[in-house]
């Protein structure tokens, strides 16, 4: 009898079926409310700079993992999730090769030049914008307006975005702003930092599902929360309610996709706490006293440097070792 | 009842089949491996030897092998190379029936009134080979410390004496005994078709064990689908025993977790001695071999293992003698061997790849995994450092990290971050988006460390 011929492996023999793919295709799914949302209030022209800035993202994925000789990685989703997320940061109106630079900036330099995938210390969707914000501060200073139809007219009060407004006209000024607008997305902005709800569905879904850490949006909405709180009873004439600061601006992408990229977190549950609270204490610290619009681009960088440190808290493990002899 | 509170760990969706138990056609040829989790066996028989069903075959001079005995009549027809469950080369005496030759039965039968050595000299006779991947075998796990001590001079003096006063921890009172009834992993419903079908053996084992190890305390685990069965109650009833109750989580019923769970002790690694913290955990299955063989005399050995063809969710619960080869198995189910691309002994999560058909279902096999599709590869993919693992591990670790040490030979400092605290349930890897095998890394960090540890 011919002997059949098996596969030895050690245990386990069988997978839950998670891949990185998976994982970045499902983060894509996550972000479809998001860009359903900014079409919804800004029209097809928020396309424009996602389109550019995947491309940009893939193209310099796949010329450079050709370039060194590795294997292209580009199928796994990760290059596309990061030219979405920038093209959801960036206005329609800025010229096409702002977000197909950002994004290349934002691949090559975090994610590729230390390894690829996973091994980005900060995150490429904020490295690249940071880049071209910096670089490009006029073309980048400059916000859409949601759609007429939804009642917004040019020299209203809100020409830009709350943020802005706050910082310019103080926080007697976006008392007029309603709430329904901040969380529904009828501001101007970009549209990945308007809509609360839809960026919220997103982020409901990647938590559901285990995506990302529950740990992390959790401290980070919380703690920028209760930062602003203690300011606000103590001088509301001076800083802006902690509830108008949360559904504002980058504050709930922050929390739910841009805290949360894969190999810039801590992987243990307390860290992951730390981290999330000081990027939100960190955003209230710039948004209140800065001189940038908003807190959160910065203070995640600021957190994704300090979060290997923090990952050096120990986990204490169950069980006791004896002594070996 | 008390619930059984696994931090961490993973839920599986408990769809259990309705299983009904067959039994396999009795096999002519069955092979006994001479080596288990505990040690090795040296043949006490010859090629050619008549053997008689219950005699012990093979053994050993150390007190924490149990030894090993046919089930059937027969011949020994040949002594050949074979792997252990565990994968370690060695050797299997194959016996073929024969009608002429009659039973012996070398085994110690007692009554349900024996006294306590009696029974620890009775459990150890029957030689009792368990599931889990304890430290010591049953009679040394859960024997009170008076117990071994009155056998040790009862016994005089031997060089098996002299090692049984060198068992770790002998002088540890047993407090609690924990019967474990929860299905070991995923896809696993032995344990719990055991405790619902046969109860009556269950309570007079824990009864037998509860004398032997003089524990106050006795628990019993039970999946949450059995909470309110009939067998429930009639072990609690007659046992006034405390049952806990699994929430459904991997790895509830693996043994440092559960004791864990039960009493908030936790366990020495890398011994994982349960004596230590004075604790006894012992599974349904063997509860049963131990009733057939110590107070029913039943020289069967027959061991209910359950067989998956996990790549058509089919399942099957077989009832077959200890020594029964894969291949008969396979043979029954009316399976093509050819066809197959992997077997595992031992369950998807906790179980051994063989490739030998020839190796046998003995008691420390409860489900055989037979897969004709296509099999799923680990790879070694870079980390992406998601935090999965470190959200599944139950035992607190950053599996990501150790096996990260262990794949660059940085076993010193596995140590630090707790490799020994690993219980190897796996499901580190089975999360892993990077398909990285980080369970049989540390595994392999724990061997260099072992190989380092007996040169130095």
């Amino acid at each position: 009898m011919k002997k059949p011929s098996l596969v030895i492996s050690p245990s386990p023999h069988v997978h839950s079926g998670w891949s990185v793919s998976r994982l970045y295709y499902e983060t894509l799914l996550a972000l479809l409310p998001v860009v359903l949302g900014g079409i919804y209030f800004f029209g097809f022209g928020v396309l424009k700079p996602i389109v550019f800035a995947v491309i940009g993202a893939v193209g310099a994925e796949v010329v450079w993992e050709k370039a060194i000789g590795r294997s292209v990685t580009v199928y796994d989703g990760s290059a596309v999730v990061t030219g979405v997320l920038l093209g959801l940061l960036v206005s329609p109106s800025v010229p096409w090769w702002i977000p197909l630079l950002g994004a290349v900036i934002g691949v090559l330099v975090p994610k590729h030049f230390f390894g690829g995938v996973g091994q980005n210390a900060f995150s490429t969707v904020l490295v690249g914008w940071a880049v071209v914000f910096v670089s490009y501060k006029a073309i980048m200073a400059n916000y859409p307006m949601p759609h007429p139809a939804f009642g917004m007219v040019a020299g209203g009060y809100v020409e830009y975005p709350p943020l802005e407004v706050l910082k310019w006209d103080g926080v007697d000024v976006i008392k007029d702003i309603p709430i329904k607008d901040l969380l529904l997305g009828n501001v101007p902005g970009t549209a990945g930092t308007t809509s609360v709800i839809a960026v919220f569905l997103g982020g409901l879904y990647l938590l559901l599902r285990g995506i990302i850490p529950w740990q992390v949006p959790v401290a980070y909405l919380g703690g920028a929360f209760l930062f602003q709180l203690v300011f606000w009873l103590i001088n509301p004439a001076r800083y802006a309610s902690p509830v108008f600061h949360i559904f504002t601006g980058w504050m709930f992408l922050g929390a739910f996709f841009l805290a949360t990229e894969k190999g810039t977190t801590p992987l243990k549950p307390l860290p992951m706490l730390l981290y999330g609270l000081g990027c939100g204490i960190l955003t209230m610290v710039i948004r209140n006293w800065g001189i940038y619009m908003d807190g959160v681009p910065f203070a995640v960088l600021l957190m994704n440097a300090l979060a290997p440190l923090l990952d050096r808290i120990k986990l204490e493990p169950r069980g006791r070792v004896e002594s070996l002899a | 009842m008390k619930t059984i509170k696994v931090a961490k760990g993973l839920s599986f969706p408990v769809r259990q089949p309705a299983l009904a138990v067959r039994k396999v056609s009795p096999p002519r040829r069955l092979v006994y491996p001479t080596g288990n989790r505990w040690g090795w066996l040296y043949p006490e028989v010859k090629e050619g030897d008549a053997v008689g069903a219950g005699q012990v075959i093979a053994s050993s001079s150390l007190p924490y092998v149990p030894s090993l005995k046919t089930a059937i009549s027969g011949t020994v027809r040949e002594i050949i190379k074979l792997p252990t469950l565990q994968l370690r080369e060695g050797q299997a005496i194959v016996i073929e029936a024969a009608e002429d030759v009659s039973s012996v039965s070398q085994s110690v039968s007692i009554g349900e009134d024996a006294s306590p050595v009696e029974v620890f000299k009775a459990i150890m006779d029957a030689g009792i080979w368990e599931v889990d991947d304890y430290a010591l075998p049953l009679h040394l796990r859960v024997a009170a410390p008076e117990v071994i001590e009155e056998y040790i001079k009862e016994s005089g003096e031997s060089e098996f004496v002299e090692s049984l006063r060198n068992i770790p921890y002998r002088d540890r009172a047993i407090e609690t005994l924990i019967v474990n009834a929860l299905d070991r992993q995923p896809q696993s419903w032995v344990r719990s078709h055991i405790f619902a079908s046969d109860s009556d053996r269950i309570v007079a084992g824990v009864r037998l064990l509860q004398r032997l190890s003089g524990a106050k305390q006795t628990i019993v685990a039970v999946p949450s689908h059995l909470a309110d069965s009939e067998s429930t109650k009639k072990v609690m009833d007659a046992l006034k025993a405390e049952v806990a109750v699994s929430n459904g989580k991997y790895p509830a019923s693996l043994e440092p977790i559960l004791i864990l769970a039960l009493t908030g002790k936790e366990m020495v690694f890398p011994s994982k001695n349960s004596r230590e913290c004075g604790v006894a955990v012992v599974d349904v299955m063997a509860l049963e071999q131990l009733v057939k063989a110590v107070l029913e005399s039943n020289e069967d050995r027959e061991v209910t293992v359950q067989v998956n063809l996990s790549g058509r969710r089919e399942y099957h619960l077989l009832k077959c003698p200890v020594g029964t080869p894969v291949l008969h198995i396979i043979d029954h189910l009316a399976l093509n061997p050819d066809s197959l691309t992997k077997v595992v002994l031992g369950g998807d999560f906790l179980g051994y790849a063989h490739y030998d058909l020839d190796v046998p279902i003995t008691g420390e096999v409860d489900v055989l995994s037979l897969w004709d599709t296509e099999i799923f590869h680990y790879k070694h993919d870079p980390c992406i450092r998601c935090g999965f693992c470190v959200r599944v591990c139950p035992m607190n670790l950053v599996p990501a990290e150790i096996s990260m040490c262990c794949e660059y030979n940085r076993f010193e400092e596995a140590v630090g971050k707790g490799i020994y605290q690993c219980i190897e349930c796996g499901l580190c890897s089975y999360v892993c988006p990077s398909h990285r095998p980080m369970v049989q890394l540390i595994r392999h960090g724990k061997q260099e460390l072992e190989r380092a540890r007996e040169v130095s």
